[in-house]
Order: structure tokens, then sequence, then C-alpha cells
């Protein structure tokens, strides 16, 4: 039976190829999958510990500068990083957020697809586009399977 | 945490380069020079990053504006996506007082409820971590997972009352970020009954915590009051928006300035006219620029804005609870402006228990529900919209030619307002707490603790995994780059 998911898409579309998490996970609440919850927000922060503590499955999905492309699929552990701004938290510090407040920890990956243009400006690149419909694969694979959690391990396994 | 050099150089000047200031959003830089006695000699806050929006937003349709601006912060979009709406309000012949009252109240509501969310956010989780373990504390317990760990419970209710504001923002707005709920000459929605009754089930609790953190400002305040009075406090002019009858307004008003002593520099301005009463000048070493009062000249004429600086100009606060709160704050200072930097806590809680009070009224009114959305008047070829955003009063300006594209916009948000009293708090922390070339990390948390009580907003540009790299530059008296060390966020 599948777990409750939640796909957290974030980035500023504002920005070209930032807009890929927002892009692919309102992609992913197209598809109306029984028990996936979709987020989309511009940035992380604190209150999203709040989701992440009802999920028994997380996503992130972010664009990546530093990813191999198209995109990588890997599994994230709670940890604090005392980054200079909260405005902006780290998925991992999301993760460490609901289990220090919610003592829940949900199993998270992070699906970092690769992007090439941040500048002012709408739209992806057409290199970011192809790398999203990869990404797109993937996750519907993920999503639509029987154990989801199962899914992500050999996902992640694989990469 | 933040990283920092220092550096000795030929002309025995010493720059101490702290970049970026932790817990403020986007990069901050900040620049120390020392003489050669290790004196603080000059200071500068800088903006790294220019967004370039002025530009991007020329040749789209004026109906676009209110959406695309928000792109510009992902904290307060409401507060760009209002002022803009606002200026376009004007644009298609729909002065403030034309509003429909429906289109009023659900932007009120709208606005009043990112008030409440941002200030949560700020204060429970960026400011708490200083208050309830001091600026001396250890650096990995300054953070608000710690908050998390020992006030699990004021963790919490800064979530609850961040996702209040947030549903709220959604409900008005369409989304939580990006909506689409106010459009020139009005708003595009109803809140429906039954959505009115849900908010209204939670207010109370909303009001009640408010008053509790507005209390435990007080409580912290009251444990060190000589360091909060004194902590980077400077005078300055102070300037908002204001009701006609002198009321704290969020949403509208006209503008008024007073100096440090209460003396009003300007009162009951229009603000479609701020071109006659406010300039920016710029300077070479930020992008950012520096706004001041005309009349009053660039030296004298900068000033404070955001809650400090509310609870400065307005006579009043028309909400009850508030209100008491407000007497006890103007009182503090013998109702005489409040000048101490840290104070911006104590303003800004009594603004979010404002807020709840404001949202519950609004909610217990039926215009939200019924009335008339939108109005149209007599199209004009420029617009001028103000709010005040939860960092202080928000400039938005556009000239539309015939077809209907925006020919020029300019913008001066509530960071740029504090741009000079942000150098200012630096420059006045720096020289008490900076000696020699020695730079603690408690000093460091010092100086940001200063910037932190503006709550700046300085680039909310990209947040893309492996982007947001972290610079610290030296440079030599001429300018020229002596060294630069980078570092990515997820390092």
């Amino acid at each position: 039976m599948s777990c409750r998911t939640l796909i957290l898409g974030f980035g500023n579309p504002g920005r070209c190829d930032d807009g890929i998490g927002p892009a692919l996970a309102e992609q992913a609440e197209k598809w109306g999958l029984a028990g996936v919850e979709v987020t989309v927000d511009y940035q992380l922060n604190i209150e999203h510990a709040a989701e992440v503590a009802g999920a028994e499955l997380v996503i992130f999905i972010d664009a990546s500068l530093t990813a191999a492309a198209p995109f990588s699929f890997q599994r994230l552990e709670a940890r604090l990083k005392n980054d200079f701004t909260t405005h902006a938290m780290l998925p991992e510090t999301v993760l460490e957020t609901s289990r220090k407040i919610y003592g829940v920890l949900p199993p998270a990956y992070v699906l970092a697809v690769r992007g090439e243009r941040f500048e002012l400006g709408e739209g992806l690149s057409p290199r970011a586009r192809e790398y999203l419909d990869e990404a797109e694969k993937l996750l519907k694979m993920i999503l639509s399977a029987e154990d989801r959690r199962a899914a992500c391990l050999r996902a992640a396994g694989t990469m | 945490m933040s990283e920092f050099v220092t550096h000795i150089r030929e002309k025995k000047l010493k720059k101490v380069v702290i970049d970026p200031v932790t817990r403020v959003e986007g990069h901050g830089k900040v620049t120390i020079i020392l003489d050669d006695e290790n004196h603080v000699e000059r200071t500068r806050f800088h903006i790294v990053e220019f967004r370039g929006f002025e530009r991007f937003v020329q040749g789209r349709p004026f109906w676009e504006a209110p959406v695309i601006v928000q792109r510009l912060c992902g904290i307060c979009p409401v507060s760009h996506h209002l002022a803009a709406a606002k200026a376009m309000d004007v644009v298609v012949g729909v002065p403030p007082d034309k509003l429909s009252p429906s289109a009023e109240k659900v932007r009120r509501l709208m606005h009043y409820g990112q008030m409440l969310q941002s200030h949560a956010l700020h204060f429970f989780h960026l400011c708490s971590p200083d208050l309830l373990f001091g600026f001396d504390s250890n650096v990995m317990k300054r953070n608000v997972l710690a908050v998390a760990a020992e006030y699990p419970d004021l963790a919490k209710l800064g979530i609850l009352l961040r996702k209040y504001g947030q549903e709220l923002i959604k409900a008005t707005a369409g989304k939580k970020i990006h909506g689409t709920g106010a459009i020139p000459g009005g708003v595009n929605r109803h809140l429906t009954v039954q959505e009115r009754r849900g908010f209204q089930a939670q207010i109370d609790q909303m009001i009640e915590w408010s008053v509790g953190a507005v209390e435990l400002v007080k409580k912290v305040h009251g444990q060190k009051p000589q360091f909060f009075d004194t902590f980077g406090s400077f005078d300055s002019n102070h300037l908002s928006l204001v009701r006609a009858d002198g009321a704290l307004d969020f949403y509208h008003g006209r503008l008024r300035a007073v100096d440090s002593q209460g003396n009003r520099i300007l009162d009951g301005v229009d603000y479609q006219d701020y071109l006659e009463y406010i300039a920016e000048e710029v300077r070479t070493w930020s992008y950012m620029k520096f706004p001041f009062i005309i009349s009053l000249g660039k030296k004298m004429g900068w000033y404070r804005v955001g809650p400090l600086a509310r609870l400065n100009t307005c006579d009043f606060i028309p909400s009850p609870l508030a209100q008491k709160q407000f007497e006890v704050f103007r009182s503090y200072t013998d109702g005489r402006p409040n000048n101490c930097t840290l104070h911006y806590h104590w303003a800004r809680m009594i603004e979010m228990l404002h807020a709840t009070e404001i949202i519950k009224e609004l909610l217990a009114d039926d215009d939200l529900s019924t009335g008339e959305l939108v109005r149209r008047g007599e199209r004009q070829p420029a617009g001028v919209g103000l709010i005040e955003a939860p960092r202080g009063t928000l400039f938005h300006h556009y000239r539309v030619n015939g077809n209907d594209q925006i020919t020029m916009c300019n913008l001066i948000v509530s960071t740029t307002h504090n741009n000079q009293p942000m150098n200012v708090a630096v420059h006045e922390v720096a020289a008490k707490y900076l000696e020699g070339c020695e730079v603690t990390d408690s000093l460091l948390n010092h100086i940001e603790v200063a910037i932190r009580a503006y709550d700046p907003c300085l680039s909310c540009a990209t947040h893309a995994l492996g982007k947001m790299p972290l610079a610290v530059e030296i440079e030599d008296r001429r300018g020229s780059l002596i060294a630069r060390r980078i570092r990515d966020s997820r390092s």
C-alpha cells in the first residue's frame, strides 16, 4: 500500500532554471496520485517541518548547479546546518527541525535536477527542460510504485 | 557560521571583512576599516547582488506587475503584490478612496496575514536564539533548532502563528506565494463564509499567543534593560505611512516623518508626490541606494522605517490590546520617539498583536464575502503605490504607455530606506566592541544582531543547491582585490 508522500518542490521561477523544483512538483500534482501531497514554495523554511512531520516519505525537488546531469537522487540525513540565513533552510535542516520539534523523521530524498541558467527571467532553458523530462520519468516511476519507499531506496542505490 | 578575515595592510589600515551576515535574508557583507591604532575608522554594510527588477518589468503589460514583482522576495511577496496593485489601481483610475469596500478588506486581510507570518518568522526563528541564549552564547546554540530543542513549545508556537498568516494569504491571494488575488482596481475573489469561520475558530488563540510574545520581549528586556537600550542605538528620523487620523495603518495612509525628538518633518504627504520629498543617493561601493528627505539634505535626511519607526510616527494603535502595549512602549521614552535599535523587536511584537486583532475584526465583516470586487475609472499614465511592509515602507512607482506596457519602474524597498541606519548601527557596535585585529565569534554576532534588528531583505534570488556561494574578499585601499575565499552553502 502506498505511503503518505510529500513532494516539496522549491525554487524561484523568476530566476530561469531555479524554477525546476516548482515546475516538476506542479507536474506531479497533475498526476492526481492517491496519497501524494504536493507543496510548492519559493524556498524552504521552518514551517515545512510541520508538513514533513505528517508524511511517511518525503521527496524534495530542487534545481542544482552541481548535480551530475540530468539529475541526482539521494537519501537525506537530518542534520543541523548553521547556514547564514534561516530564511532559506536546507532540506537536511528541515528534516532535523521535524525530528526536534515533532519527534518525527520520515525517510527523505532529494531529487536535484541540473540547471544551467539562473539569471532574472522566466522559463527553463532547453537543457534544463530535457533534464526535467528525465527526472519526471523517475518521479513518476517512484510515485506509481506499490511500495514507494522501496522504489526510492532502489533509485538512490543506482545513483 | 560566518567567516571573517583580518588583514594588516601596507598603509597601516586594516580591513576586516565579514561575509556573509548570518540569519538575514540573502547575502550581506560587512567591511570594517581600522586605523593604525586599531580603532574603527569606517564601516560599510554591502549588498552583494543587484536584482535588476526595475528593468526586468519594463515592456511587460501593467496588469502583470502585481504578480511578477512578488518574485522579488519569498518572505513578503504580498507586500510587493499589494504595492504594485495599489500603483496599478491609480493607473486604471481607481485611487485608494475609490476602491470597493470588499476589495479593500480582502486586501487588508491578506496584508495583515502577511504581517503576522513575517513578524512571527522573524521573532521566533531569527531573533529568539539571540534573546533566549544571549549574544555571547556558543554559536552552535544561536539557531532556531537550539530553540526547538530547549523551548519546543515556543518553536511550535512560532510555526503555528506563521502558518495561520500564510493560510490567510492563501485564502485571499489564491496561493501562499505568487498569489493573484489583487488586480488593478480591486481583487478577484471573496472569502467564503465557511473559510472565514475556519479562521475565526483559531484567531483568539493567535491573539493570546501574540500577547505572550509581547510579554516575552518585555521580560527579556527587563533582564538587561541598559544593554538593550544602548546596544547599537542612535538618534534618527523615522518615516512611515499613518492613517488620516494619525492611527497606525499597514495598508494605507499618508507619509509622516518625525525627527529623533518627535518634531514632524513631513505630515499628511500624499505619496503620489513622493518625488518632491524623498530622493536617493548613489554611493560607489554599494548597489543599494541611500534615500533621504530632500528638505533635510543627504547628510541629515536619512531615516529609519519599519516597526520601530511606525510606532514612533503614529499617534495611536486602533485595536485595544495593542494600544495598551503601545502606551507602555511610548511611556518608556516619555512619549518621545524610541531610538533604541533592539526595541525593533518590541515594536514588532506589538505590531503582530495588532495584526491579529485587526484580522479578527475583518473576519467578522460580511464585506469579505459579498460585494463589488473590481472598479474601473479613467486611465492614467502613471501610478505610485505605497504600503507598510513588515520591514517598513515600500514604494512602487510605474509609468505605463498607450500600449499598456510598463515603461518605467522605480522601487524603494524597506531595506533600502534602512540602508544608512544599518550602516550607522554597525558602526556603533563595531566601535564599541571591536578593538585591535582580534575578532571573536562573540563580537561577530554582536554586529549581526544589530543588523538583524532591521530584519533586512538583501536578496531573495536563487536558492538552488550549490548556488549561493559565500565570498570573503580582501581589498587594498585602492579597491584592488588581494584575496578571495568562496564557500558553498552546503559545505
